[in-house]
């Protein structure tokens, strides 16, 4: 089992009111929409300085999210030059929103297990070949992980437990 | 708004977009789900050029989307140092894209003017403060509004828009 990270209250004035004694979320509570949501939302920055955002793919595993795109895909070409993005699980009322940095993935082993993980979220036949990952459709790409810096949970039934989560992970 | 934007192709290698305009959807489909949406995520860079994603509320009056901060709360102070954003609704399956630029609103009938489609929209009061506006208890402050340079819609891949205001 991957390590939990730890709890924080994060800055959010507005959420808060006058008492900040609220409490926090579980990182359960995280773990189940990360593992189950199905579609994301990625947030990079284009090299002038303009954020993007398209919505993506993804399976969470051992703490980390993976995904695949074509690296002449916009959003790749931005985090090839800026590592860093924000990625949320999809449905705004209630959301898990990572901070971190994209990198590729090296380890054709660690490929093969995220591959069987996407097929079975998906139920969309994905294979790791030498250099990444090849779809039923032919196309290969690379396979890319986000490694979370912070993690944010925010729930409209309960804004005041919205809850920071901090990784020991040098590389997000 | 009073000038249609101008209906494009987008470049999305691999995702079987056709490169012909034939097949684009007209504005009105994007604007209709950019009106009707509730909960909208709001993309920001932060002044070290990380990027900064959060849910907001807001509304659509004459082609802009007016949505309110705290006065220190990240979003407003990343957009205070860089106006550029991008904002979607929140359903990934039809998503709707805008990319544009913030303006700090400070005319007061302007402000007033956002108070009464977001209490019919969100049901909750709004009222006029100082610089910005604020619900009954207390909770407000800046407004910004976003005014769209390039729009991305995509009912699906066959009919990937995007739409590009020609300014």
């Amino acid at each position: 089992m991957a390590e939990e990270p730890a709890t924080e209250k994060p800055y959010a004035p507005a959420y808060e009111g006058e008492d900040s004694q609220h409490g926090t979320l579980t990182w359960d509570w995280a773990l189940e929409r990360l593992n189950n949501a199905r579609n994301f939302w990625l947030a990079t920055v284009r090299p002038e300085g303009r954020p993007h955002l398209m919505p993506i793919w993804c399976v969470w595993h051992d703490n980390a999210l993976y995904f695949s795109t074509s690296p002449d895909s916009r959003k790749a070409r931005n985090f090839t030059l800026n590592a860093s993005v924000s990625i949320s699980t999809d449905g705004a009322g209630a959301s898990v929103i990572i901070e971190g940095s994209v990198w590729i993935v090296d380890s054709r082993e660690e490929r093969e297990v995220i591959a069987k993980a996407y097929e079975a979220k998906y139920d969309w036949a994905i294979e790791a070949t030498d250099d990444g990952v090849r779809f039923d459709d032919d196309v290969e790409t690379p396979l890319y992980v986000v490694l979370p810096r912070l993690a944010f949970g925010i729930t409209d039934d309960e804004v005041s437990k919205m809850t920071r989560w901090r990784f020991a992970n040098e590389q997000g | 708004m009073s000038n249609e934007p101008t209906a494009e192709r987008p470049y999305m290698p691999g995702y079987g977009v056709p490169s012909t305009i034939d097949g684009v959807v007209p504005w009105s489909w994007a604007l209709e789900r950019l009106n009707i949406n509730r909960d909208y995520w709001l993309a920001t860079v932060r002044p070290d050029g990380r990027p900064h994603l959060v849910p907001v509320w807001g509304v659509w009056l004459e082609g802009e989307f007016f949505f309110s901060s705290g006065a220190e709360a990240r979003k407003a102070k990343n957009l205070r140092a860089n106006p550029h954003c991008t904002l979607s609704i929140e359903n990934c399956s039809q998503p709707v894209m805008v990319e544009g630029t913030a303006r700090h609103v400070t005319d007061r009938a302007e402000l007033q003017s956002v108070c009464a489609p977001y209490e019919a929209k969100y049901a909750m009061a709004m009222h006029v403060i100082e610089d910005g506006i604020s619900d009954a208890d207390g909770n407000g402050g800046p407004v910004f509004a976003i005014r769209p340079v390039i729009v991305f819609g995509m009912p699906d891949m066959a009919t990937a828009t995007r739409w590009r205001f020609n300014r």
